[in-house]
């Protein structure tokens, strides 16, 4: 106990490092496996294509043979003319670097027990002709030769060098020739120039040191990169597992500098039935995550040290009072350390974007209740969220709420189907969780270019769509994340119409109770969206607005025992631009007179109801003063640019300049209460444009202030 | 922007026609000055003819009346239109000027 009051967040430092340290350790595993997965399918597709460059080579030299064969057979009694029919026979096919017919002992009595015409082409192309057969090439002895003549059907070679010092590879194809009668008279062979194989297979690998193998049936290695990438040992052993297993995908380990190595195979898919092996090492392969694993660990450091300071801080305040008070503030500093853990996840601005509209807020109990909410555009456009809650409350939640979180962060980036985010989600909060918590979540990914939502519910509330009027969206009924490890997952997938929002919230808002502990409940929540549906210039920040000003009213004075957590995802009918102007004003007051004209005759062309005219009017009058004002030092020049744009349904102002950074909608707003005495003088024309415009928004981009006045152009 | 001014024994009648806007405002100010010398007159500012007012128009206001009230003189407003009136409303000053 003593030690705790000393160190009153030790406690809480281990616990998040623990935590971090577990997400990071998870995050490493999980992307691992992606990794595996990834390199997996690329070596699928790699293996498929080496497979058909030869296939197909093969393949050639068999469909060349059968070309032929009539014209083989054609000229059987004519033994002299079949020098010129192996000719032509080698002549059609660029692959084809030899041709022979090897007849059977003494069928043409004339020419001897051995008679074999042989045609081949030199290093420029060119054909010459020969008779090979005789006493000392008794080629009868060949085992091919033997292996047709017994089978009677044709048969590929292992590959074999031409010479015992030669580079050139060849593969013979023989064949089974037969008379009129049926009966064989010949072997005819095509020798194929293989030498091309060991660059194929070595090119369009994805790793410096990776390297592509062929093998023989019998294991033997008759293709690859070359003695330069790797070690007579390693082929050894390579080709002794290939031959040992005959999974596609192997583990290997290099003896020599015992790096581990992934081998993926594939065999031809008919005779010869070679085997194609790439072979990829782990430390290429994983590169980019041991780069993310150490940026990490400097993250979870960071993380740590500011968690240590802010809890020192808290410390520090806790030791000025008594022990027993001391006590209470720990409690007190370690559900604000919760807090604070739960609102750093949580989303401080939302994404600006004209075609999608979102805002969310998350009002803590005084308990932490560990909800959550999220929502991002990926790199494709497509817009990730979620909300969810985690059972329990305090600090423990608030814990395994930001490991969901990270997860979900991460997994959801690069993976399109909910329901295998769900189940990654559920696999990683069934591993650590000790405490039996579970998480009710709900995800969507929605894809603003054509409207298709796809989602996955895991036992949270039905979200409700506010189109023309408001209902359920239809969930299925999957089990909350951290329940049971093997819980599958069902997406699914709506699509919404511009116009259409989608309204998330955990059970803070339907169990809001008010003193008679009546709950809020969710017709409440339908019976009030179905007021604001149908509206064409909702915002989602005006869902949450009303929905809260709602909840207010209905619980009166009553503590809340829940987080109260709402989303709200517009996607936004976006028009066409009917309407681009644009103003340039020096920072000279008496310029302004310039804004007046300029709006005025905006107002007649959208064109915008007299009172929504004038409101716009003031609006960008006192924005624009203001920066011609206080924007650049007194006695500089400047420059306030002001455009008009307009689909048609809005009409949006933008006042931008070069000045100081000042963001307008960060201050905190006039006292219109005061008394004559107790006013200021300033401050109000900011006030007056933030309540003029339907919205206003500030952003600084790159050295620009740039602010923007909408309105909702009404019909008038 | 107008200006016109009428004085009585007893009160003062500014009257104000036309936009109200910053550049009006800097102009006006001078204008007004006879407003910040009541004696204890009330003030009326007619503002029939006003059509536009931003908040450095209101900066004035507050100022004549901040001075009348140290003097001991009622401000009052006369003839405010609607869209003009919102303006008050949203700046509370609708709580601290008479309307007439």
């Amino acid at each position: 106990m003593k030690f705790e009051l000393k160190k009153p967040g030790l406690g809480i430092i281990i616990l998040a490092a623990l935590l971090l340290e577990s997400i990071s350790v998870m995050q490493y595993t999980y992307t691992r496996s992606l990794l595996k997965e990834e390199l997996q399918k690329r070596m699928e597709i790699e293996l498929a294509a080496k497979t058909g460059i030869i296939m197909n080579t093969l393949e050639s030299a068999e469909t060349t043979m059968q070309e032929r064969l009539g014209d083989m057979q054609a000229h059987l009694n004519r033994p002299d003319s079949l020098f010129s029919v192996t000719k032509r026979l080698i002549k059609a096919n660029r692959h084809v670097v030899g041709g022979c017919m090897a007849f059977l002992p003494d069928y043409y009595p004339e020419k001897g027990r051995f008679f074999e015409p042989y045609a081949s082409k030199d290093g420029s192309g060119r054909i010459r002709v020969e008779q090979l057969g005789g006493e000392d090439h008794d080629y009868t002895l060949h085992p091919a030769y033997g292996e047709v003549l017994r089978s009677g059907k044709s048969i590929w070679s292992d590959p074999y060098f031409f010479e015992a010092d030669s580079v050139v590879r060849l593969t013979t194809y023989s064949y089974p020739l037969r008379d009129k009668s049926g009966e064989i008279a010949a072997v005819c062979g095509l020798d194929i120039n293989l030498s091309w194989l060991g660059d194929t297979l070595n090119t369009n690998l994805f790793y410096p040191s990776s390297f592509g193998l062929l093998l023989t049936r019998s294991g033997k290695i008759v293709g690859g990169p070359g003695r330069k990438r790797t070690s007579p040992e390693s082929f050894h052993e390579i080709s002794r597992l290939l031959k040992e297993s005959d999974s596609e995908m192997i583990v290997f380990r290099d003896g020599k500098t015992r790096k581990r190595a992934f081998i993926h195979r594939a065999a031809l898919p008919k005779d010869p039935e070679w085997d194609i092996a790439l072979v990829n090492y782990y430390d290429e392969v994983f590169q980019p995550i041991n780069r993310m694993r150490l940026s990490g660990l400097l993250m979870t450091l960071t993380g740590l040290l500011l968690l240590g300071f802010i809890i020192n801080r808290y410390a520090r305040n806790a030791r000025k009072l008594h022990t027993a008070e001391v006590q209470q503030a720990r409690i007190g500093s370690e559900l604000q350390v919760a807090r604070d853990l739960q609102m750093q996840f949580l989303p401080k601005t939302f994404p600006e974007r004209k075609d999608i509209d979102i805002y969310g807020s998350l009002v803590p109990a005084r308990e932490v209740g560990g909800d959550l909410f999220d929502c991002f555009f990926r790199e494709d456009g497509r817009l990730v969220f979620c909300i969810g809650d985690v059972s329990g409350k305090g600090v423990p939640s608030a814990l395994i709420m930001a490991m969901i979180h990270s997860l979900f962060r991460m997994v959801s980036a690069r993976e399109d189907d909910p329901a295998r985010i769900m189940q990654a989600l559920n696999e990683e909060a069934c591993r650590n969780n000790e405490a039996n918590m579970f998480v009710t979540f709900f995800l969507g990914i929605f894809d603003p270019g054509n409207g298709l939502l796809r989602y996955c519910n895991a036992g949270h509330d039905n979200p409700v769509l506010i189109g023309r009027t408001a209902g359920k969206l239809p969930v299925k009924a999957n089990f909350p994340i951290g329940v049971f490890t093997d819980s599958v997952y069902e997406g699914e997938e709506c699509t919404l119409t511009p116009g259409t929002t989608v309204f998330l919230y955990t059970d803070g808002v339907t169990e809001a109770r008010n003193p008679r502990r009546e709950q809020f409940t969710m017709d409440r929540i339908l019976e009030i969206l179905g007021k604001v549906a149908g509206n064409p210039s909702l915002t989602a920040r005006k869902v949450l607005e009303t929905m809260d000003a709602e909840i207010s009213r209905f619980v009166e004075d009553a503590q809340q025992s829940d987080d109260l957590t709402m989303l709200a995802v517009r996607y936004v009918e976006v028009g066409e631009l009917v309407l681009n102007e644009k103003l340039t004003l020096k920072n000279d007051i008496k310029q302004i007179a310039g804004l007046g004209v300029f709006i005025k005759d905006l107002a007649t062309r959208v064109p915008l109801p007299d009172t929504q005219a004038r409101k716009l009017r003031l609006a960008a009058e006192e924005i624009v003063v203001n920066v011609m004002n206080y924007a650049y030092p007194p006695g500089e020049e400047g420059e306030v640019a002001v455009e008009a744009a307009s689909d048609g349904k809005n009409l949006e102002i933008t006042v931008s300049d070069t000045g100081l950074p000042f963001d307008p909608t960060a201050k905190p707003d006039a006292d219109t209460t005061l008394s004559v005495e107790d006013r200021e003088v300033g401050g109000l024309g900011i006030h007056l444009a933030r309540q003029m415009a339907d919205r206003i928004r500030y952003e600084r981009r790159g050295d620009r202030n740039i602010l923007t006045l909408t309105m909702n152009i009404q019909p008038s | 922007m107008k200006t016109t001014i009428q004085e009585t024994e007893k009160q003062i009648v500014a009257t104000l026609s036309g936009e109200l806007d910053t550049a009006a405002a800097m102009e006006m100010e001078n204008e007004l000055k006879p407003l910040y010398d009541s004696k204890g007159r009330e003030i009326v500012i007619d503002c029939s003819g006003l059509e536009y007012i931003a908040s450095s128009g209101l900066r004035i206001l507050l100022g004549i009346l901040k001075n009348a009230k140290a003097c001991g003189s009622r401000v009052v407003l006369k003839n405010v239109n609607d869209v003009i009136r919102e303006v008050f409303e949203l700046t509370g000053f609708v709580r601290i000027f008479d309307f007439e």
